[in-house]
């Protein structure tokens, strides 16, 4: 009877399948995070410089050139597409793709070579890599170096390379000075410069088209003396900064490119070098960490395709931060009351539901509410006022109205417990009403004061050039803030859920009155999943850029939104970020091929960050499941 | 009711009453505040839907004033950017401004021709801000009746200054006859004027003249006719009008008896291209009105009965039956054909490709000829029309009679405004703007009039209705917002929009279902328990990858390596599937002690070196794949190629783009699979487990368990997991505004791009200006995208909330 039986399972195939889509899935996620991380870490390690022989008039090479200094950065086969008479396919070929530099040269860093153009590759001893200002970088064989005092060393003499790494690390210097001078002090004084000619605008505002009181004349008179002294003052930071734009140019390096030609190029040009060949591991290390560092720390140049992304770490990180200090409390304190205080019913339910949803609603309509309403409403009406006034006598009778009402709503929400109790059976009609109340009471407020005849913006004087009615920081992170709000009000209420009903019933047992209750029990105990649910938002904060992309995100911003200047925190201001420097960087630069490496390593570090932040979210979150596994009462 | 003394509590027991009154101002407090952020956060749909609502207003008017003028007699009147300074031209040629700002006196100025001659007939182009005019002797010459705008004292008080400059008189038929119609336009490359004239018999002849300008070292020369053509051979009947559009590359003709002359101008030659007859249809075919539309591209007609239509240029096209017998078919439809209009239309086709092989050329598969057709049917009048108007701002034009008046949209076929009025309005004006409406009645009073109307093109039909644009071949859906010109018809429809956004999510379920909802099945029902808390943590980071990283990896990593490697995709695509399937087919067969060496829950790490293995065979053999399955000839070389770029549209008819539908899918696949999957794997799990071993008791192996039994039960929770990353796919933006080429079009073809509803606010908004209709429409697809998620995700949420009781009684 037994034999009978089959003894194999049924839809073992099945089962194979969906190991397979697991397998599939998981891979293709990992490769994914492989393919970043790699590429992003890759682009900070040196390469081997090669010296390429070419056959004669090598296609795809620069014109004339017979050797190249080159980094080889893959070796591929190429399709060949084409057939022969009788449809067999060709023999296939390969290729080189190789970074070249030296764009003042070659006119273009990076080039295509078919292997059978290329006669040798060695590898010289004598190549150096210079990240230069201007035209990315060199890849050359040095002849001499010319200091500023006209002395001529030789590349062979022993002490090159010190003198060479001495007067590089001088001509740094001598940059950070300059953009000391440039961008602080002369920056500074621009600053002053527009507040003077704001106040300028705002007492001939004032005065009409009557001449100008005598404490007013004196004023302007004041200011323009004022502006005499900065003049003054800029021509000599002016003249400083030339100064030593010149010593930049002074010292000067010969160096020769593969083939033969010999080029000249001015120290100042040079931020860092680095001898690729020959070198050990651990010194290769070291510019590894240089280059890495650098991109943290430095600023972009040359249309941020080299250089670093601090402003935009920066900015994200601002953002962020700005983005957390509005969600946290907004969600939470809804939060507190869908799950403490709301009467649990179809209503919370329904409610619920929407809050829940909206966490899935496209991000870039958050977006478009942003531009609409913060950007465009709230920053226009903070900078000049109503865009629609009303007369004085209709917006009285409107604000009274609206502070009668509000006075009523709040006298009814008061005694609306008592109310309540004395009439059961209309309480939901109590309820309804005081909702109706507090609703036509702030709609009134709101519409008195967005047709107040009386306020005329705080920024009126710099108008037409908006201060607040254009994207920045602050709106930015409001935006954010409402979109993650759902994501934080979710993660909350399931944190208060979490904590046992037993807790609050030995509390208020106790004689803790309702807020002692949650505020020292529920909301401690609640904490870790209330970080959760910050820590995921922020997360989906950092990362999202298509909202960013319409309320104040921009490709380079002069400025970072936390400095030295008063008021420090400037909201106003637009700022930089990491995933829209990869947008821009990846899908708008002119240069994309000598943009990727860059748009790679960004990719890297938000990766890292958005891993980062998740990963706190799951540990926090197991953490606490087990403690309230083990805890219950 | 009896009320209970009250006890004295003691003092112990006793709350601070600080305690107390925090407690209650707690109270208050986050309940308030609690319901304000739970409004504000719906205000979100309440402030778009502000945002969208003018888009669907009609236009409201209200008269500011009434002013008498100077009794004359009127032929037109035009008025300044600013509606402050109308003037009125009279038939001696006079012009009188009114300055409505009360500032001056009325003054009349003369038309500053250097030699005064009698005027005869008159057309005012109000775009254009020029007055052409016909004399008695057979001459033409125009007026440009210029604005200026200056403030003075450097105030914000506007002064709109006239200022009038005249050409010369250039003759344009003989002495003897009187111009009675007249028209003048330049391209700017280009000058042609026509005339009807009238000799003192009465006979009438129509003639044309090309007008050159020398270009001299001090700016423009002297203007100099050039050519004259006399066209009234081509034309039967007595012509009564004459148009030259702004391109100055075709003239129209219109006669006494409701026919309309098309002559192209092109190579110096003037040549009748078509003839038509607008209201062919009506018992009386004459036109009342016969006047261009802003752009000069579109025709405005009204018919003796009042009939309302627009004529377009458009290209008409024909594709013979028999392929080669294009000639013998046309002139079978010339001989066949019923009535005027579609005879006259098919003699225009047969002259096109009688030309074409009189070149020398060979004739195409499908003939293309631009040629007048009607495009539009506004409602009736109320009356004979007296007066006509068009907007320099829009596609919008301003009819008006005896006693009525109707403002209409052509894009749309709207009537914006229309109303009774109790004077007869014998010349009308738009402001400039597009924001006032005057009136000249008469009794020589001036009827001035605010317009509020901002958004005349948009309208449900303008968003989601067929519509024929201006130049397009059919009624159609099509969003192409903004143009180089100025008289650009924006085409604002939404549905290429929806389509695409369907699309892209078609697609990226497409990938992410099968992996997504696969691996939920395995990861709950057969893996290892022990794995699964390392497995979905990585799946769920994956969920918040950023997309624009997915976006960026899709553009320059995945679309140029996929562009040269689709046969190697789909190999691996069949590949992966089989060799599971083969797997478990094998292992099946094997005897048990073989078979015990893959463990139950362990096949996932077994499979993923035989993944390596089939997958990297498979990308190697798709060169090998193209050479045998995709060969084409190339039809720029003449050459046999193994080209899977060449051979798709070949063999399809449809395009292939680089950044195509499949780099979205799959890029997409990646956002969209984390959230399957994990939904999917919770309400798998949560499948109470005495149902499971259950089954498993009852004979069933852990396959059929998981089909027959957990599948079904968690079938709503699956549902709702598939509809909310259906709901992600949709409001994806990052990934599709970088991977696709944004083009908006309505195919299903995997190998070309699309444009989303995300993706077209996010490339669009920043460069809206604020308020303007295409601000409000990108408002109105945000509207759009938050209800199609909202309600996607509405379902998926009751769904699961309806399984998660379920299984509370479970």
């Amino acid at each position: 009877m037994l034999s009978k039986m089959r003894d194999t399972p049924r839809g073992e195939v099945g089962v194979w399948l969906t190991a397979a889509g697991l397998a599939v899935g998981l891979v293709m996620v990992l490769a994914l995070l492989a393919l970043i991380c790699y590429n992003g870490l890759e682009v900070f390690f040196p390469r081997r410089v090669a010296m390429i022989e070419l056959v004669p008039n090598a296609t795809g090479a620069p014109a004339g050139a017979t050797q190249l200094y080159a980094e080889i950065l893959e070796e591929r086969e190429k399709i060949v597409s084409e057939l022969d008479e009788q449809g067999n396919p060709l023999p296939a070929k390969r290729e080189y793709k190789l970074f070249i530099g030296n764009k003042d040269a070659y006119g273009n860093g990076f080039i295509y070579l078919d292997a059978d153009q290329v006669r040798d590759i060695t590898y010289p001893d004598n190549v150096l890599v210079a990240e230069r200002l201007e035209y990315g970088d060199a890849l050359f064989a040095p002849v001499s170096l010319k200091t500023a005092a006209g002395q001529i060393i030789a590349a062979d003499a022993p002490e090159f390379s010190s003198r060479f790494a001495a007067l590089v690390a001088e001509g740094n210097r001598q940059r950070s000075e300059i953009l000391n001078i440039e961008r602080k002090q002369i920056g500074a004084l621009n600053g002053e410069l527009l507040e003077m000619q704001l106040e300028e605008r705002g007492i001939q505002r004032a005065a009409g088209s009557q001449p100008l009181s005598a404490p007013a004349q004196a004023r302007m008179d004041a200011i323009a003396a004022r502006r005499a002294d900065l003049q003054k003052v800029y021509e000599g930071l002016a003249a400083q900064a030339r100064e030593l734009r010149a010593t930049q140019d002074a010292a000067t390096l010969t160096y020769r490119l593969a083939g033969g030609a010999e080029r000249t190029m001015p120290l100042g040009n040079i931020v860092y070098f680095y001898t690729p060949n020959g070198t050990g591991f651990f010194s290769r290390l070291g510019v590894f960490i240089h280059q890495f560092w650098t991109f943290l720390t430095g600023e972009p140049r040359e249309a941020n395709t080299e250089g670093g992304i601090f402003p935009a770490i920066f900015g994200t990180f601002v953002m962020t931060l700005l983005l957390s200090a509005a969600v946290t409390p907004f969600g939470v304190l809804a939060a507190i009351y869908l799950r403490e205080y709301a009467r649990q019913g179809v209503l919370v339910r329904t409610v619920r539901i929407a809050v829940n949803n909206l966490a899935g609603v496209p991000s870039i309509v958050f977006g478009v509410f942003g531009l609409g309403f913060f950007v465009y409403t709230v920053g226009a009406y903070m900078d000049g006022g109503s865009p629609s006034p009303m007369l004085a006598v209709p917006w009285f009778v409107l604000t009274f109205g609206g502070v009668l009402l509000l006075t009523g709503a709040i006298v009814l929400t008061v005694r609306l417990a008592n109310l309540c109790k004395a009439n059961p059976g209309l309480a939901n009609t109590y309820r309804f009403a005081n909702f109706l109340l507090w609703l036509t009471a702030v709609s009134c407020l709101g519409a008195s004061i967005y047709t107040c005849p009386f306020f005329h913006g705080f920024f009126n004087l710099a108008l037409p050039t908006p201060t607040f009615g254009t994207g920045g920081i602050f709106w930015a992170a409001l935006t954010l803030a409402l979109m993650t709000v759902p994501v934080v009000i979710v993660a909350t209420e399931e944190a208060l859920a979490a904590v046992p009903r037993g807790v609050r019933e030995g509390s208020l047992a106790c004689g803790a009155s309702k807020w002692q209750t949650i505020q020292r029990l529920v909301l401690p105990a609640s904490a870790p999943g209330i970080l959760t649910g910050l820590i995921l938002a922020m997360a989906r904060g950092a990362g999202e850029v298509a909202p960013l992309m319409l309320v104040g995100v921009v490709k380079l911003a002069p400025t970072l939104p936390l400095d030295g200047e008063f008021p420090f925190f400037h909201l106003d201001r637009k700022f930089m970020h990491l995933g829209f420097h990869i947008y821009d960087l990846g899908f708008q630069s002119p240069d994309s091929e000598a943009a990727k490496p860059m748009v790679f390593a960004t990719t890297f570090l938000l990766i890292l960050l958005v891993v980062i932040l998740n990963l706190g979210a799951i540990l926090i979150r197991n953490h606490l499941r087990k403690k309230y596994q083990a805890g219950v009462f | 009711m009896s009320v209970r003394p009250e006890m004295e509590i003691p003092e112990r027991f006793r709350v601070a009453r600080g305690t107390l009154m925090f407690d209650r101002f707690m109270n208050y407090f986050i309940t308030v505040g609690g319901l304000a952020i739970i409004v504000a956060v719906f205000g979100i749909f309440v402030f778009i839907l502000a945002q969208i609502w003018p888009l669907f207003k009609s236009a409201s008017v209200h008269e500011l004033r009434t002013e008498q003028v100077k009794q004359a007699e009127y032929v037109g009147m035009g008025v300044d950017e600013w509606a402050e300074l109308p003037v009125l031209i009279s038939a001696d040629g006079n012009l009188t401004y009114y300055d409505l700002t009360g500032a001056q006196q009325p003054r009349t100025l003369q038309a500053p021709f250097a030699t005064p001659k009698t005027t005869t007939a008159f057309e005012y182009n109000q775009p254009a801000e020029r007055l052409a005019v016909g004399t008695s002797d057979g001459h033409i010459g125009w007026v440009s009746i210029k604005y200026r705008a200056t403030y003075p004292d450097g105030g914000e008080k506007r002064v709109v200054e006239p200022s009038l400059t005249a050409s010369d008189w250039f003759s344009i038929g003989p002495a003897n006859a009187k111009v009675v119609s007249v028209c003048f336009n330049d391209s700017g490359s280009d000058k042609i004027a026509a005339a009807v004239l009238e000799d003192a018999a009465g006979a009438r002849t129509v003639h044309a003249i090309t007008l050159t300008q020398t270009r001299g070292l001090m700016g423009p020369g002297r203007i100099e006719v050039g050519e004259n053509f006399d066209l009234t051979a081509n034309i039967e009947g007595r012509p009564v009008q004459v148009l030259v559009p702004r391109s100055c590359d075709n003239l129209l003709v219109a006669t006494d008896a409701g026919v309309v002359y098309y002559f192209e101008f092109r190579g110096g030659k003037m040549s009748l291209r078509q003839a038509f007859e607008p209201f062919g249809d009506q018992p009386d075919k004459s036109i009342a009105l016969m006047r261009y539309l802003l752009g000069e591209a579109t025709l405005v007609l009204v018919g003796a009965n009042n009939d309302n239509r627009a004529f377009t240029l458009y290209p008409h096209t024909f594709t013979p039956a028999v392929p080669g017998a294009m000639l013998a078919e046309l002139q079978a439809q010339v001989t066949a054909a019923k009535d005027f209009n579609s005879r006259q239309e098919a003699q225009a086709m047969l002259a096109t490709a009688q030309d074409i092989t009189a070149a020398g050329h060979t004739l195409p598969r499908e003939l293309t000829a631009r040629l007048w057709g009607q495009t539009k049917t506004f409602p009736d009048l109320p009356g004979p029309v007296h007066s006509f108007s068009v907007s320099a701002r829009n596609k919008a034009f301003l009819l008006a009679g005896d006693r009525w008046a109707s403002l209409r949209y052509s894009t749309t076929e709207n009537v914006r405004w229309s109303k009774a009025l109790d004077y007869d309005v014998i010349a009308t004006a738009i402001g400039g703007k597009y924001d006032r409406l005057l009136f000249l009645d008469s009794q020589a009073r001036l009827h001035f009039f605010t317009l509020d109307d901002h958004h005349p093109e948009a309208g449900f039909k303008a968003f989601f209705g067929k519509i024929w644009y201006e130049g397009q071949p059919k009624p159609d859906t099509l969003w192409e917002s903004t143009g180089a010109t100025d008289d650009f018809e924006p085409k604002l429809s939404m549905v290429p929009l929806l389509l695409g956004t369907l699309k892209g999510t078609f697609y990226a379920m497409f990938f992410a279902l099968p992996i997504a909802l696969l691996a939920a099945i395995y990861t709950s029902q057969f893996l290892k328990p022990e794995y699964k808390r390392v497995i979905k943590p990585t799946m769920e980071i994956m969920a918040s990858l950023p997309s624009v990283v997915l976006g960026f990896l899709a553009a320059a990593w995945l679309a140029p390596m996929m562009q040269t490697r689709v046969p190697s995709f789909l190999l691996v695509c069949i590949g992966l599937p089989l060799s599971a399937a083969l797997i478990g087919w094998v292992l099946t067969h094997l005897p048990p002690h073989i078979r015990v060496l893959v463990p139950a829950g362990y096949e996932m790490f077994v499979f993923v070196p035989v993944l390596f293995v089939v997958g990297i065979l498979c990308w190697k053999l798709g060169p090998w794949f193209e050479q045998h399955a995709f060969v084409v000839t190339d039809p720029d070389t003449g050459k046999r190629v193994a080209d899977f770029r060449l051979w798709w549209p070949q063999v399809t008819g449809a395009t292939f783009d680089q950044r195509n539908s499949l780099v979205v899918g799959f890029m997409m696949g990646f956002a969209v699979i984390p959230i399957i999957f994990t939904i999917a794997e919770d309400s798998l799990s949560n499948v109470p487990a005495s149902l499971t071993s259950g089954s498993l008791a009852l004979g069933a192996s852990r396959w059929q368990t998981a089909v027959g039994i957990v599948l079904p039960s968690a079938a709503a929770g699956i549902f709702s997991a598939v509809m909310i990353g259906l709901g992600r796919a949709v409001g994806e933006t990052m990934i599709v505004v970088m991977a696709t080429g944004n083009t908006p079009v309505k195919d299903w073809n995997i190998f070309s791009g699309m444009r989303t509803l995300s993706a077209n606010v996010a490339v669009e908004l920043p460069e809206a200006p604020h308020h303007s209709t295409l601000f409000r429409a990108l408002f109105l697809g945000a509207m759009l995208l938050f209800l199609l998620t909202f309600a996607v995700n509405t379902v998926a949420e009751i769904l699961r909330q309806r399984l998660r009781d379920k299984y509370k009684i479970v």
